[in-house]
């Protein structure tokens, strides 16, 4: 072996180490850059667990066991004081028990929060009110909504996370009073101030779609169904994407384009039918029906 | 000696010494009639019994004071006697043909009217013994004046109406609760007269049940009849089949212990496994909880760590989000 060859073959060998430990850093340091939660004590992490098997539960239509489950990581975060968690967890019950119809329970889950704000702090105050003002609108109290939306805004600190949310129950407020105009200029804030492929965004086209149908401007409309439909579908969200096909059946209905019209409700149907919404497929059969009664 | 002529009456002495005599005779005629009248008034021709009666005392009572049966005279007091005790015997003269009427239980009853004069009135009794003519004793009662029979009424009359009057001021104070009694009376009263209706229709009923036992009945032992006569075959084929019962149980009783001998084995065997695994069973519990705590901190490691944590999805946040699509008003059909 040549003198030449031998400090070639230890240069290729360096270079094999230097890339070896690159390699090894690269990773160390990508090991080290994913984000770390702060730590957390067994009742924590237990009330943490229990937390997202309840969102399981509630993500799979499962509300009792959501329900069962929320109170378990309830009373585990109260054990050790852990305000922020327990919050989330009063305010996932309001939730839970709102959408069962238990108005009265949801309310007081969520007034424990307001009566408490040095306890819990300004952003789950503001969140409990955004809450509160959402079950008024099933009460139904639009006074009472509007009130604690102005509640909720004023306790939200800027940036507030749940501008679009209240400019869509404003906006929603407003179809209800019949104040068409208010309505899309609220839906219009909402669409601005919520994230571009949000669940949010689409409830705001949605509003805005309606409040449109409502004004006569049926392209427009037909445009914003359209676009809270391509993000519902992107979502996975059965019953909005229904509501979408539907609005924009209406809409179509409106303008007088019927064959339209029966094609969304007829695709709505289908969505309703295949998610076992028995309730509502009735409901779109009627629309079906009444539109072939007007040819 | 000179013969003295006889005098010559004239006629008209003669007359009137006729007169004279007739006149008498009949003056005497009239005095024995007169007479005998007295006597008859005074009882001299009639024959006359005695009785007598004692008294506490004679008051109002003389010789002579009348004496009737009936209301009709039959005689009078013919003597009264101071006895040494005090009492006063009274003796009466009756007719004997009243007497023939006295009893043993014969009484003599005082009567003293206002206005008139006192009189003995004599009460024959009721016993069969007629009274003793030897010792004719009768009783005595005296009646009382109308004053003594006024003072007697108000002696007894007025502690009576005493008590009246304060039972009427008793009654006036408890009106209210003599009120209620009466109320609660009357409410008793309706109750029990809808007890009665109903103990009324409740004999009904049971009549009516009585009457359907009574049927049913008739029908129940008219089965038991024929089911007794079915019994009496199946008993007929129970003895045959235990007569072959009894040519084949010897050699089911042999297989029998057989078995039984191998299930003793058998159970013998299991309970050396159970024994086993009580001692292991509760053992392997107790390690479970830890084993199940282990596992899920290592899952929890393991979906911490690098590089698990990049390609598992990320896990579901503990508050979920406050959504303006959350009210059910928003969740059917979409508003027209």
């Amino acid at each position: 072996m040549t003198p030449r060859r031998c400090t070639g073959r230890r240069r290729a060998d360096a270079r094999r180490l230097g890339a070896l430990a690159a390699l090894c850093g690269a990773l160390w340091l990508a090991a080290c850059g994913s984000p770390a939660g702060p730590p957390q004590n067994p009742a924590q992490r237990n009330a943490s667990t229990l937390a997202q098997a309840g969102a399981r539960s509630w993500a799979r239509g499962d509300a009792t066991q959501a329900a069962a489950l929320y109170e378990r990581a309830l009373s585990a975060a109260e054990s050790v004081e852990d305000f922020e968690l327990a919050g989330a967890m009063l305010l996932n019950l309001a939730l839970v028990q709102g959408a069962g119809g238990d108005l009265a329970g949801a309310q007081a889950r969520v007034d424990r929060i307001v009566a408490a704000p040095q306890r819990y702090g300004a952003p789950l105050v503001a969140r409990a009110s955004a809450r509160k003002a959402l079950l008024y609108l099933d009460a139904p109290d639009l006074d009472a909504a509007l009130d604690w939306t102005e509640r909720a805004q004023a306790a939200c600190a800027a940036p507030c996370a749940l501008d679009a949310t209240l400019a869509n129950l404003r906006a929603h407020v407003a179809l209800q009073r019949g104040d068409a105009p208010a309505a899309l200029q609220w839906a219009t804030q909402g669409v601005a101030r919520a994230d571009e492929h949000g669940a949010e965004r689409a409830n705001a086209l949605r509003l805005s779609g309606q409040a449109q149908r409502q004004l006569g401007q049926h392209d427009a409309a037909s445009s914003a169904f359209a676009q809270a439909l391509a993000i519902d579908r992107q979502l996975g969200l059965s019953e909005r994407v229904a509501l979408d096909l539907l609005g924009a059946a209406d809409n179509e209905a409106a303008r007088g384009a019927a064959a339209a019209a029966r094609e969304f409700y007829q695709r709505a149907l289908d969505v309703y039918s295949a998610a076992g919404n028995v309730r509502a497929a009735d409901g779109v059969r009627q629309r079906l029906a009444a539109l072939g009664a007007q040819r | 000696m000179s013969a003295v002529p006889p005098v010559v009456e004239p006629p008209r002495a003669k007359s009137q010494r006729r007169q004279i005599a007739a006149l008498l005779i009949l003056a005497l005629l009239l005095a024995i009639t007169l007479a005998g009248g007295i006597a008859y008034q005074h009882g001299v021709l009639t024959t006359r019994s005695q009785v007598y009666f004692l008294a506490d005392d004679a008051t109002g009572l003389s010789p002579g004071t009348p004496v009737r049966m009936s209301g009709f005279r039959i005689g009078k007091i013919a003597a009264m006697h101071l006895q040494p005790d005090l009492s006063v015997k009274v003796v009466l003269a009756i007719e004997t043909e009243p007497f023939s009427h006295l009893k043993t239980d014969a009484r003599a009853e005082v009567v003293r009217e206002q206005l008139r004069p006192a009189a003995i009135d004599l009460r024959p009794g009721s016993a069969e013994q007629s009274l003793s003519e030897d010792d004719p004793h009768v009783g005595f009662r005296k009646r009382g004046t109308l004053t003594e029979i006024a003072e007697d009424l108000r002696t007894r009359l007025a502690p009576i109406l005493d008590d009246v009057k304060q039972l009427t001021g008793t009654a006036r104070a408890r009106k209210g609760d003599i009120d209620a009694m009466l109320e609660h009376a009357h409410a008793v009263t309706r109750e029990l007269a809808g007890a009665t209706q109903e103990m009324h229709a409740l004999t009904l009923d049971l009549r009516n049940r009585v009457a359907r036992l009574g049927t049913q009945g008739e029908s129940v032992l008219g089965e038991a009849n024929r089911s007794v006569v079915r019994l009496g075959n199946l008993i007929g084929q129970a003895d045959k089949s235990l007569d072959a019962v009894n040519t084949r149980l010897p050699g089911m009783l042999g297989k029998a212990d057989n078995a039984l001998t191998s299930l003793d084995a058998v159970l013998r065997d299991a309970r050396t496994i159970s024994s086993s695994a009580a001692k292991g069973v509760p053992e392997l519990m107790r390690s479970t909880a830890p084993l199940i705590d282990d596992s899920r901190e290592t899952m929890q490691g393991l979906r911490e760590s690098w590089p698990l944590r990049s390609m598992l999805p990320a896990p579901p946040p503990a508050a979920l989000p406050i959504d303006s699509h959350d009210p059910a008003a928003l969740h059917g059909s979409a508003p027209r």
